[in-house]
């Protein structure tokens, strides 16, 4: 138990113990205490507009932490992980509205058939380079944006509507519900990535991509530890999934098609490779991008320079998501997490800074 | 049996394409170990900027032929020196989310391009249909195609044989001993960025006069490098070109005997099916990993 007093010239750990505790002083503990009761009462603050952003922020980041897992902490590159998000999104949908389950019960079964599919696909790329997953999950991702479309079970270009609207009787038509879900699940599942990366799974997912070859030799298997990262990210992703049919109701093939990939690794570049509170502010990030996209897309089309606002918006929106991929690797490669450390070491420094 | 014929010779041609295109892919590994991501994107802006000038701007076909080769070297030039240079010495996930991300860049701006042409149509006005019996096609596009196959005679044999290309193998193969050797290593990264761009723009080109461009086309064909590349084996110049061959007669049949949204994607499943079974390619032994 770290005790609640100042250190003036910065905490210093003396231990590998003290190495390992999330909190050096006490004062973390309680601004995560704080934070944590401000995000429980936002949804009775905020306008219902803003509900549904944070939300979509929420369930985005929730996909955007486990992929970190496999771009973080194993340094591997999955292009794949819209389909991932897909697939969980469509089978949640599937289960719901022609099975008739509840959510509570589909929601996990959607993460562990997208664990399944992303296992069996992967299989190949865990024996090879780190290089080879990129290559096979691009591909995956391609094949899944074409099947969706012409599989009679997933609705075709239509997609999917869910009538059912209740969550354990609960009405899922009100956002803050739908709130207190996602804010349950992320809390939950980021409190237990936090913890992994403390334990020695988590220590082999680093040494593997640090030095894949010194890991084999210190008795860790690659192959195992690279499908446990594909894995638990993509029941991440999966599960991501499906909330997000439990936030939207209403899934299309083109959510899930190679730029959400793409928006996932943006996330996670934008708020840092690794870092886990970076991927929650990356998802933030790219959400109020969005936005903020598609009111220039209405500026845009309101003033007559473009002719179709649809592909205007998803212009822009490709054009800025790989401007911000460039920039930030070439000149913030630590992420918004590298620019909040940074504030916080000049403060904790304060007069030598 | 004629159409059998037919669609194999249409195959190939498009296996030929995708091949070249490939090669530029092969050249920027070998070279840089950087796997670019945005060759695809590479291949559309060749082929976006060939219309362009020969469409829009009305320019002669050979003229915008080298315009755009010129134009791509430089942009090959450009990214390597402007924004992959910095990244050397870093992690090479870097430098290949990179490469993701320009991508995204190049597809958006492309996309963007087309959104506001109002002014423009790609109705090429020579529309080449490849008819064995009646080969319909205008002097000036066969001669574009004469010409790139000399192209690519000429730069496989420059890498071979001439000091600049013997340079930029020894800066591939190891660049601290090309360095003390005296080769300017950052030189031969650039030109190799620069090649490798005027090989995808070629194959942009190709892929422009045949299939004319639309918006879904310049998404996808750029993509399936990446197919032909895991097919030929990553280490060989050669394999590129029977991965090529094999993903042009693949997609040209699927898409003739089974279904067109079939073809688009069995590049891919072939791929996959490939890395279960042979992982380093179809004609690759198990490199000796160094």
């Amino acid at each position: 138990m770290s005790k609640l007093q100042i250190y003036s010239c910065g905490a210093f750990n003396e231990s590998y113990i003290k190495n390992l505790t999330l909190f050096t002083t006490g004062f973390g503990r309680i601004s995560l205490c704080c934070g944590l009761l401000f995000l429980a009462v936002l949804p009775f603050l905020c306008c219902p507009y803003v509900l549904f952003l944070l939300n979509t922020a929420g369930i985005y980041a929730m996909a955007a932490v486990g992929l970190n897992f496999l771009t973080g902490s194993t340094g591997q590159i999955s292009l794949g992980q819209g389909a991932s998000f897909g697939i969980g999104a469509y089978t949640t949908a599937i289960l719901v509205s022609k099975l008739e389950l509840s959510f509570f019960l589909a929601i996990p079964a959607a993460g562990t058939l997208t664990v399944l599919f992303a296992i069996g696909f992967c299989i190949p790329a865990a024996r090879l380079r780190f290089i080879y997953l990129a290559f096979i999950t691009l591909a995956g991702q391609l094949i899944f944006d074409h099947l969706i479309k012409w599989m009679p079970l997933t609705g075709g270009q239509e997609g999917l509507i869910i009538n059912e609207s209740s969550f354990l009787g609960l009405d899922l038509n009100d956002d803050r519900i739908v709130y207190y879900i996602v804010f349950l699940c992320l809390v939950a599942f980021t409190w237990m990535a936090v913890n992994l990366t403390r334990t020695s799974y988590g220590r082999a997912f680093s040494a593997l991509r640090i030095n894949p070859r010194a890991t084999e030799a210190l008795g860790i298997s690659v192959v195992k530890f690279r499908m446990l990262s594909i894995a638990m990210s993509s029941f991440y992703t999966g599960l991501a999934g499906g909330l997000f049919t439990l936030h939207m109701l209403a899934i299309t093939p083109e959510l899930f098609n190679l730029w959400l990939s793409i928006e996932f690794i943006a996330m996670i570049i934008i708020g840092g490779l690794g870092s886990i509170s970076g991927s929650i502010m990356g998802a933030c990030f790219i959400v109020i991008l969005n936005e903020f996209l598609i009111f220039l897309t209405d500026i845009a089309t309101k003033n007559d320079l473009l002719i179709d606002p649809a592909l205007t918006n998803l212009a822009l929106r490709e054009f800025s998501l790989g401007i911000i991929i460039v920039l930030f690797i070439l000149f913030q490669p630590k992420g918004l997490y590298g620019i909040w450390h940074n504030i916080i070491l000049y403060f904790r420094r304060w007069p030598f800074s | 049996m004629e159409l059998l014929f037919l669609l194999i010779v249409d195959g190939m041609f498009l296996g030929c394409l995708y091949a070249i295109s490939a090669f530029g892919f092969v050249i920027i590994y070998r070279a840089t170990g950087v796997f670019n991501f945005a060759h695809g994107g590479f291949v559309a802006m060749g082929a976006f900027s060939f219309l362009m000038l020969a469409c829009w701007a009305k320019l002669p076909l050979s003229l915008a032929f080298v315009l755009t080769l010129l134009g791509s070297f430089g942009l090959g030039y450009l990214v390597e020196s402007v924004i992959l240079r910095p990244l050397a010495g870093k992690p090479i996930i870097y430098p290949i989310i990179l490469t993701v991300g320009l991508a995204a860049m190049l597809e958006g701006f492309l996309t963007l391009m087309i959104n506001m042409g109002h002014c423009y149509t790609f109705d090429f006005p020579t529309k080449f249909t490849l008819q064995w019996t009646n080969l319909n096609a205008p002097y000036s596009v066969l001669s574009i195609f004469i010409i790139m196959l000399v192209l690519l005679i000429t730069i496989a044999l420059f890498i071979k044989f001439s000091s600049f290309g013997i340079f930029m193998r020894a800066a591939a193969d190891n660049r601290s001993a090309a360095f003390s050797l005296g080769v300017n290593v950052k030189e031969m990264f650039s030109f190799s960025w620069a090649l490798a761009a005027v090989l995808a723009s070629m194959g942009g080109i190709g892929l422009a006069i045949i299939k004319g461009l639309t918006l879904h086309e310049i998404t996808w064909t750029g993509l399936k490098v990446f197919a032909v590349v895991i097919i030929g084996g990553l280490y060989s110049i050669s394999g590129v070109i029977f991965g090529g061959l094999i993903i042009g007669l693949l997609e040209t049949l699927t898409s003739a005997y089974i279904s067109t949204s079939l073809g688009e994607i069995s590049p891919y499943f072939f791929m996959v099916l490939l890395l279960f079974f042979r992982p380093y390619g179809l004609f690759m032994k198990r490199p000796n990993m160094s």
